[in-house]
C-alpha cells in the first residue's frame, strides 16, 4: 500500500477515505468506498476497471463537477470537501476534461471550439486563435477547422476535444474513455500528446480506459473494482483482459 | 477599466458571439422566430396605428373649426349624433363683452346613394352659412359661393374610399355629379371636392348651406334647432375669463368648450366610453402575448437543445452568467432582427392602408419606441423564463 503522509508538492491528486454514495435514506448506495491513492504531476496515471465499478464518479469528484461528500480530496493543492461552488469553478478552469462522449459546441466549427475554451486562459483573442491553430495543428486536424463539428467523424471529433482539453495547458488532464472511437495509431498519438503535455508542463494526467494497448505508455496504473482501488498487478491485467 | 473590460469579455461580441453563431446555425428555427416576433410586432403596430389614426381622423372636423369657443349641448355624447340646442341661446353670447361673432351650425348624418348606384353611403352633412368662413380648408372657403345655389353641395374625397371613392372619381372625369337620398325624397349635386378625413360616424363628409343641409336632414333637424354654436372673441378677450362668464350664464345648459377642450372629450369618448379603446387595447395585448410565447419557445427549444452544450461549458469552467449572456443574447438578437423588419413592413402598410381607408396611419417617434420596448421587454420577459430550464444543466452529467 502506498503511505498517505501530507500532500507534496508533485502531488497533483490525494484522497483519504474518500466515499461516495448515491440516493438518499433507504435508496443509499455506496458506490465508492474508503479510497487512498494519490496521481502525482508529470505522471500519465490510468484508471482501469470493469463497467459500473464507479471510475465516472471518481472523475465527477476529482474535476469539481460533484460534491465530495466524506472523506478528503485533495485536487491541486485544493481540499474538494465542503469548498464553495465559486472555489469549484476555480479549480475547474485548472482542469482539461476529455469526455466519454465529445460534447463540442455544434454551432462553432472545429477552431472556434477550441477557441471559446480558451477565452478562459488566454486574453488575447490573436493569440487565442494561433494557440488554437497550433492545438489543431498537433491533432492532425489543420485541414478541418472550419468544419462544424457534424461534418466530422467520430474519431475527428475526439480529437477536436482533446485538442480543446490540452489548449489552454491545463495543470490536470482528466479523460474518460477518450481513445474508444479512435485506431490505435491514433490512440497512440493522443497518449504521446498528453504525456507530452504533462512533461513539459509538469502537469498530471489522469485516464480512464479499457484499453490495454496503453498501459505500456502509463507511468502508474491503478485498478478499480466494485468501488475500491488498488495498484494494478500484471496478473490481475491478464485476469481482467481475459473477459 | 478592469470591470469594462470584465463586462465585454461577458457580452463577447468581439471574436465569438456565441449567441448569434447558434441563432445563425439553426436558419429556420431562426427565421420561424423572427417572422413570430415580427408578426406581433407587427399586430401592436396595427393597433396603435390605427387606434390613433381613428381618433386623429375622428377629430379633424373640430380640429378644422376656426373658433375659439363651442356651445354644445352636454346630451351630445359624440359627434355622431348631436342633440340640438335652440339657436338662441347662441345669440345670448353676443350680449357678453369680449364675443364678437357667434355662428350657427347643422351637422348630422344622412344616407345616400349615386344615381343609379346601389350602395348607400352614410354622411354627414355639416351645413352653415356660406358667407362665413367656419372650417380651416382651403378648398372649402374657395368654393364656398358654390353652396348659395339650392342643393349644391360639396364632397369629401378624404372618406371610405370603398364606398365613396366612385363618386370622388366620377366627379374628377365628368365634372358635377348628382346623389340622391336613400329613400329617393330628394337628390343634390356634388359640385366640389375637399378633403377633411373619415370619421367613425360615416363613410364621408358633405359640406352644404344651412338651407340644402335642413332639407336634406329633413325632418331630424329643423330650423333654428342647432347641433353647435361657434363663439368668437375679440382678439383682446381673455378667453378663460368669457368662457367662465358664458359657463355660469348657461349653467347645466349647455356646455361651453375650448377647440381643444372638444377634441379631448371626443377622444375620451372613443377611447374609454366606446368599446374601441378595449378592441384595441386587447390587440395589442394579443400581440404582446403571441409575441412571446413564440419567443419563450424558440428560446425554451434552443436551451433545451443546448443543454448537454451548456453543462460541458459549466464543466470545463464557465460561469453561470456567461450561459446566462448567452440567452440572453439571444433573445435580445431575435427581438432586434424581428422588430426591424416589422417597422420597415408596419410603414409600408400605414402608407397602403391611408391611401385606402382615409384614415391617416402614421409612423412616429413614440408609436416605434413604445412597439420597440414592448418587443424587447416580451423577449426579456420570455428569456427569463426559459432561463430557468439551464438550472438542469448539470457539470456532473457530462462524464
Ligand atoms: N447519477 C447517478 N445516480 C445513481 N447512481 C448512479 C449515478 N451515476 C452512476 N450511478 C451508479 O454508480 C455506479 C458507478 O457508475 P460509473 O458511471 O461511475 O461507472 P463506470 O466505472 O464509469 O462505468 P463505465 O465503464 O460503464 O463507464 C453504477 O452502478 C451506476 O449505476
Ligand atoms: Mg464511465
Amino acid at each position: 500500500m502506498i503511505d498517505m503522509q501530507d500532500p507534496s508538492p508533485s502531488d497533483v491528486i490525494v484522497a483519504k477515505g474518500l466515499t461516495h454514495s448515491y440516493g438518499e435514506g433507504e435508496l443509499k448506495n455506496e458506490i465508492l468506498h474508503q479510497l487512498d491513492f494519490r496521481v502525482l504531476a508529470k505522471e500519465v496515471t490510468l484508471l482501469v476497471g470493469p463497467s459500473g465499478s464507479g471510475k465516472s464518479t471518481l472523475l465527477t469528484l476529482i474535476g469539481a463537477l460533484r460534491s465530495v461528500e466524506t472523506g478528503s480530496l485533495h485536487v491541486l493543492g485544493r481540499q474538494l470537501l465542503g469548498a464553495s461552488e465559486n472555489e469549484l469553478m476555480a479549480i475547474r478552469r485548472r482542469i482539461g476534461f476529455i469526455f466519454q462522449s465529445h460534447n463540442l459546441v455544434a454551432s462553432l466549427t472545429v477552431l472556434q471550439n477550441v477557441q471559446l475554451l480558451l477565452q478562459l486562459a488566454e486574453p488575447d483573442p490573436k493569440l487565442r486563435q494561433e494557440r488554437a491553430k497550433a492545438m489543431l495543428d498537433a491533432v492532425g486536424l489543420s485541414a478541418r477547422l472550419h468544419h462544424f463539428p457534424d461534418e466530422l467523424s467520430g474519431g475527428q471529433r475526439q480529437r477536436v476535444a482533446i485538442a480543446r482539453a490540452l489548449a489552454p495547458e491545463p495543470d490536470l488532464v482528466l479523460a474518460d474513455e477518450p481513445t474508444a472511437s479512435l485506431d490505435s495509431k491514433s490512440g497512440q498519438d493522443v497518449v504521446e500528446l498528453l504525456g507530452d503535455l504533462c512533461r513539459r508542463r509538469s502537469s498530471a494526467v489522469l485516464l480512464v480506459t479499457h484499453d490495454l494497448r496503453l498501459l505500456k505508455d502509463a507511468d502508474r496504473i491503478w485498478g478499480i473494482e466494485d468501488g475500491r482501488i488498488h495498484p494494478w498487478e500484471e496478473e490481475e491485467a491478464k485476469h481482467n483482459l481475459s473477459h | 477599466m478592469k470591470s469594462v473590460r470584465r463586462l465585454s469579455a461577458l457580452i463577447n461580441l468581439h471574436d465569438l458571439p456565441l449567441a448569434w453563431l447558434q441563432l445563425k446555425r439553426q436558419p429556420v428555427r431562426y427565421l420561424v422566430a423572427v417572422t413570430g416576433i415580427g408578426f406581433a410586432a407587427l399586430l401592436m403596430f396595427m393597433q396603435l396605428g390605427f387606434q390613433s389614426g381613428l381618433l386623429r381622423s375622428a377629430t379633424t372636423f373640430y380640429q378644422a373649426l376656426e373658433t375659439d369657443l363651442i356651445l354644445i349641448n352636454p346630451a351630445t355624447v359624440n359627434s355622431g349624433s348631436y342633440q340640438q340646442f335652440p339657436q338662441s341661446l347662441l345669440y345670448q353670447a353676443l350680449g357678453i363683452e369680449g364675443v364678437s361673432d357667434t355662428i350657427p351650425l347643422y351637422v348630422t348624418n344622412i344616407n345616400a346613394q349615386q344615381l343609379g348606384g346601389v350602395k348607400p353611403t352614410s354622411l354627414r352633412v355639416i351645413g352653415f352659412d356660406p358667407n362665413q368662413t367656419i372650417l380651416d380648408v382651403p378648398a372649402i372657403n374657395d368654393q364656398r359661393d358654390l353652396l348659395k345655389t339650392p342643393n349644391f353641395v360639396l364632397f369629401d374625397k378624404l372618406g371610405l374610399s370603398i364606398k365613396t371613392g366612385p363618386v370622388a372619381k366620377q366627379f374628377s372625369d365628368d365634372g358635377p355629379l348628382e346623389l340622391i337620398l336613400s329613400n329617393y325624397s330628394r337628390s343634390f349635386r356634388v359640385m366640389g371636392l375637399f378633403k377633411l378625413g373619415s370619421t367613425f360616424v360615416a363613410d364621408s363628409n358633405l359640406i352644404a348651406s344651412q338651407a340644402t343641409a335642413l332639407e336634406l336632414a329633413f325632418p331630424q333637424v329643423t330650423l333654428g334647432e342647432i347641433s353647435l354654436g361657434l363663439i368668437r372673441l375679440d382678439p383682446s378677450a381673455n378667453i378663460s375669463q368669457v368662457q367662465n362668464y358664458l359657463r355660469s350664464l348657461y349653467g347645466d345648459q349647455l356646455q361651453v368648450l375650448t377647440k381643444d377642450e372638444l377634441i379631448t372629450q371626443e377622444r375620451n369618448y372613443w377611447n374609454n366610453v366606446s368599446s374601441f379603446g378595449v378592441i384595441f387595447g386587447f390587440g395589442t395585448i394579443m400581440g404582446l402575448l403571441v409575441g412571446g410565447v413564440v419567443v419563450y419557445q424558440v428560446l425554451y427549444t434552443d436551451v433545451s437543445d443546448h443543454l448537454k452544450e451548456y453543462a460541458t461549458l459549466k464543466a470545463m469552467g464557465f460561469s453561470n452568467q456567461f450561459i446566462l449572456m448567452v440567452v440572453i443574447q439571444e433573445s435580445i438578437l431575435l427581438a432586434v432582427s424581428a422588430f426591424i423588419p416589422a417597422t420597415l413592413l408596419s410603414a409600408a402598410l400605414y402608407a397602403g392602408l391611408t391611401a385606402v381607408s382615409g384614415i391617416r396611419l402614421e409612423m412616429t417617434a413614440d408609436k416605434t419606441l413604445l412597439v420597440g420596448s414592448l418587443t424587447i421587454g416580451l423577449c426579456a420577459v420570455a428569456s427569463a423564463i426559459a432561463i430557468r430550464k439551464l438550472q438542469d444543466a448539470d457539470p456532473a452529467s457530462v462524464f
